[in-house]
């Protein structure tokens, strides 16, 4: 199949490689249709003439023609899993977008609960997939959800039915290993909560340098009410990865939902969350800190929809930069008509380290009720040389004060991480993107 | 009466400048065409560059589509169906003001801008456009004293072609957006101010725009340039008929700032806003820009309460090394009127300072949306920019947006952006209404001690006229 126009190789490729799955039911493969057909008529991936995709370009990707990934099957997927660290809890690996069993394993899971690779549960028990795979992502809207629908060849499925059920920490690891060509991988993830359920979900995608690659998750996560669902996304791609993930929630009333995500590597790395709050006094916390230098872009896109009153969202949003690197930060925050008492607030944080590196900024308020508190915040600046001055008079070199300041800066975004193991190797991460990190890291 | 009744009864006020003055007027056909563009050059008795100018500017617009990208819904203007020039006949221009129209003078006088009154007690030169051409400039001989220069713009034209040439569009190019360049083929006439070297100006200069006949868009043109080390203070302001069709107003307005020199710009916009069920109303698209030189100043202050449609961004580019930009605004939308409004401020130099307070109200049915954009180039070096937009929503029914754009290049550059949203509570006129004040005086206290920051930086006789025209666009809406 091709596409028409003016379609960039990227696209027209991954057009090219579509194929509906030998084991896909007759409902999958017409959404996958619907899929392909969305990609075509959206005019392939964004461009920087969509207002959405602005400041957040995807030439260097659109001229290559990227191949779905092959399966790894061998032990490059287990070193890379190394570098994820360890995990004592119930854990799904996929290398190349593939389902790897021999490194995966759930147990410790209430009764009731659960966790397969989305290829299992779509034979086993694709009546718990149907109703919900594509509600939340749209293929209709958004290039990059049709192409992950019309491609995706496995993903997760987390069910959890049973009212109250307390799930433990659970980790998803998405491993891409280059083949030396352009590849794409399309991880998928489904969450139902049911009511009162707790849940921690960890995304983890690690790929291998060397070679151009397209990571394009895509999660859709379900809140009863009074579910509670905590969900990490950890990204630490190659430098030349393209990693453009989005998680589409839908909220009832009474749940709360976070969201943190460490974008820390990939040449262009973007996180989109799009939520509804369709229940009363249902909760939202989105944050995120990216990482970025030479001239990679890091990007967080946030859109929040209060449809229901009395809802709270708040969105904490940090970027360091240096080189000729670009942060990019949209947040939208809508609140319907009748959405009385919302309380919704966004900030946007950004440390610029050099001359060449770019901030570009979109906090913004769509108010249809008349009674909310909304508010927002931005800001931009350098390393405060007071502070600077401050501590080089206490002995330390240019490199560690600016190392302090910078983790400083940085630091609150990093304790936000729950999960011990987690937040340990995130201190790590940040403090070795510091020019006198590694001493940092032996302070704390 | 409940909260809700007195906010509706608040908001349901009646506009009070909606007269129509019987002015015979020399008007040409309808439509758009160069023959059109000749007809107004000639009539206007121009100079070749000017038309050769428009002309430029017609082809141009040709070519290019109407803006969508706004925050607001409206019935596209039929261009074909707009009178481009629509002047108050008069056997010849005015020498003095006994020679003024009585009949325009009594319409001036209905607006609260008695011309022979400002002469003397405020001692405000007054440049009055009415529809389209400008027909009395006061004040004159004193302004010239000084050197400066305050007259219509085709007098400019006739008078100064050389100042025109120069900076004419040197701000606003004729390819800047679709309706500057619409502006730039059909401009009929406006206010040019140049302030010589050196020179305060001694009062503050004004316009005031009235758009009269039917049928007839509005699009004047304003070029101010401040020479080195000058300073001006300049107001305008606006009102219209009422009318059931919806009247464009497509203005241009274009400071330039030299080394050192200071424009102060306010404006008080009060075009028909349409009635309750948002049928007819002018649409407001224009667009406003300065040029800052190295340690100039430039300051927009507006109170738009009027307009059914208002699409307008007053900028300013911080050209030189340590120059200042600063944009204060009041933007009330109540019954269905529609606002897009908001400011760039692009820092090119160093030190370069900007300050951004918008204030957005609003009420009944009305979308307000502030739309900024904060851009720190390369070489803005040790640039600020603090941008603080805070709304108020009176009923349920209305919206509030804030859509800014901070686009930053230079780590040295800071930039801070706060915004917020809340409403007129219980709480609050319950307090006023203990202390003894009515609903509406409590509801006009509230929404100005909330514009309070913005009318503070406009010229007193402005300040009060704002402070009324929030309470009256307010009136019947409040709870």
């Amino acid at each position: 199949m091709t596409l028409g126009g003016s379609v960039t190789p990227a696209a027209e490729s991954l057009a090219a490689a579509f194929t509906i799955g030998p084991d896909d039911p007759a409902w999958l493969g017409d959404l996958r249709e619907e899929a392909i057909a969305g990609l075509r008529s959206l005019g392939g991936l964004p461009t920087t003439r969509h207002e959405d995709w602005r400041y957040t370009s995807l030439t260097a990707l659109a001229s290559h023609r990227l191949e779905r990934a092959r399966p790894d099957e061998g032990d490059a997927a287990a070193a890379l899993l190394e570098r994820a660290g360890s995990w004592n809890g119930p854990q799904l690996v996929f290398a190349n977008g593939r389902y790897r069993s021999d490194l995966s394993w759930a147990q410790g899971l209430p009764p009731g609960a659960v966790l397969i690779s989305l290829g299992e549960a779509l034979r086993e028990v694709p009546d718990l997939v149907r109703p919900h795979l594509g509600r939340l992502a749209r293929v209709d809207r958004h290039a990059l959800v049709a192409a992950n629908t019309a491609l995706f060849d496995d993903g997760v499925l987390l069910h959890l039915p049973v009212a109250g059920a307390v799930a433990p920490p659970i980790r998803i690891v998405h491993l891409t290993s280059l083949p030396g060509r352009a590849v794409a991988t399309f991880p998928r993830l489904l969450l139902v909560a049911g009511e009162g359920s707790l849940v921690t979900v960890v995304e983890h995608s690690i790929s291998a340098e060397g070679g151009r690659a397209l990571v394009a998750p895509v999660a859709e996560i379900v809140l009863a009410p009074g579910a509670e669902v905590n969900h990490y996304r950890f990204q630490e791609e190659g430098l030349e990865t393209f990693e453009l993930a989005s998680l589409h929630v839908e909220q009832a009333a009474e749940s709360r939902f976070t969201s943190h995500s460490l974008a820390l590597g990939g040449q262009v790395a973007r996180a989109e969350l799009h939520a509804r709050l369709l229940g009363e006094r249902a909760e939202l916390t989105a944050s995120g800190l990216g990482m970025a230098s030479a001239s990679r872009i890091t990007d967080a896109f946030v859109n929040v929809e209060h449809v229901a009153p009395r809802c709270t969202s708040t969105q904490t949003f940090k970027t360091v930069l240096d080189g000729r690197a670009r942060g990019v930060f949209t947040g939208r925050v809508r609140v319907a008509p009748g959405a009385q008492k919302t309380s919704a607030q966004q900030s946007s944080s950004n440390l610029l380290l050099s001359d060449d590196a770019t901030v570009d900024t979109r906090p913004q308020l769509e108010i249809l009720a008349d009674d909310v508190k909304c508010s927002h915040g931005g800001s931009v600046g350098q390393l405060d040389p007071t502070s600077l001055f401050y501590l080089r008079t206490r002995g330390l070199s240019e490199p560690a004060a600016r190392s302090l300041l910078i983790y400083a800066f940085a630091a609150g975004m990093v304790e936000l991480v729950r999960p011990e193991p987690l937040r340990a190797r995130a201190r790590q991460l940040v403090a070795s993107r510091l020019p006198a990190g590694a001493r940092l890291v032996e302070a704390a | 009466m409940t909260t809700a009744q007195q906010l509706k009864s608040l908001t349901e006020q009646k506009y009070r400048y909606g007269f129509v003055t019987d002015i015979e007027a020399d008007t040409i056909p309808k439509g758009l065409s160069e023959e059109i563009i000749r007809i107004i050059s000639r009539k206007k008795g121009e100079p070749q560059f000017m038309l050769d100018w428009r002309l430029k500017a017609y082809r141009h617009w040709l070519t290019m589509q109407e803006p969508e990208w706004a925050n607001v819904t409206y019935h596209r203007p039929d261009y074909q169906e707009i009178v481009y020039y629509s002047a108050p006949r008069q056997k010849k221009g005015p020498s003095s003001m006994e020679e003024v129209d009585p009949e325009l003078k009594r319409a001036f006088s209905k607006l609260g801008i008695p011309l022979e009154e400002q002469m003397r007690l405020a001692g405000v030169a007054v440049d009055a456009v009415f529809d389209s051409v400008s027909v009395a400039t006061t004040y004159k001989a004193k302004l010239a004293e000084k050197g400066i220069i305050f007259c219509s713009f085709s007098e400019a034209v006739r008078e100064h072609p050389a100042l025109v040439e120069e900076h004419l569009g040197s701000v606003v190019p004729t390819t800047d957006n679709f309706f500057a360049a619409l502006n730039s083929a059909v401009f009929s006439d406006g206010s040019f101010v140049y302030v010589p070297k050196g020179v305060r100006c001694p009062m503050e200069l004004s316009t005031y725009f009235r758009i009269n006949a039917k049928d007839t868009g509005q699009f004047e043109r304003t070029l101010i340039v401040a020479d080195e080390g000058a300073y001006v203070s300049y107001l305008e302001g606006c009102t219209a008929p009422m009318r059931d069709e919806n009247q464009l107003h497509a203005a241009v307005v274009e400071l330039v700032a030299r080394d050192g020199a200071q424009i102060k710009y306010s404006t008080v916009q009060n075009w028909y806003p349409g009635d309750a069920e948002g049928k007819g109303g002018i649409y407001n698209f224009v667009t406003k820009r300065g040029v800052a030189h190295r340690k100039s100043r430039i300051s927009w202050t507006q109170v738009e309460t009027g307009s059914a449609v208002t699409w307008k961004y007053p900028s300013v580019i911080l050209l030189g090394d340590d120059s200042v930009g600063e944009f204060y605004s009041v933007a009330l939308v109540n019954n269905r009127q529609q606002a897009d409004t908001g400011t760039k401020m692009i820092h090119i130099g160093r030190n370069s300072r900007s300050t951004i307070v918008s204030k957005g109200i609003s009420a009944g049915r009305g979308q307000n949306t502030y739309r900024g954009l904060v851009k720190m180039q390369k070489g803005a070096v040790g640039a600020r920019n603090h941008s603080q937009c805070d709304s108020l929503l009176i009923g349920d029914r209305c919206g509030a947006h804030t859509f800014p754009y901070i686009e930053v290049k230079n780590q040295t550059a800071t930039v801070e952006h706060e915004a917020t949203t809340s409403k007129i509570s219980e709480d609050q006129l319950f307090y006023c209404r203990q202390r003894g004040l009515s609903d509406e005086d409590a509801v006009s206290m509230i929404v100005n001690g909330f514009a309070k920051q913005v009318l503070k930086e406009l010229p007193m006789e402005f300040a009060v006229e704002a402070q009324k025209l929030l309470g009256l666009s307010l009136e019947g809406s409040v709870g």
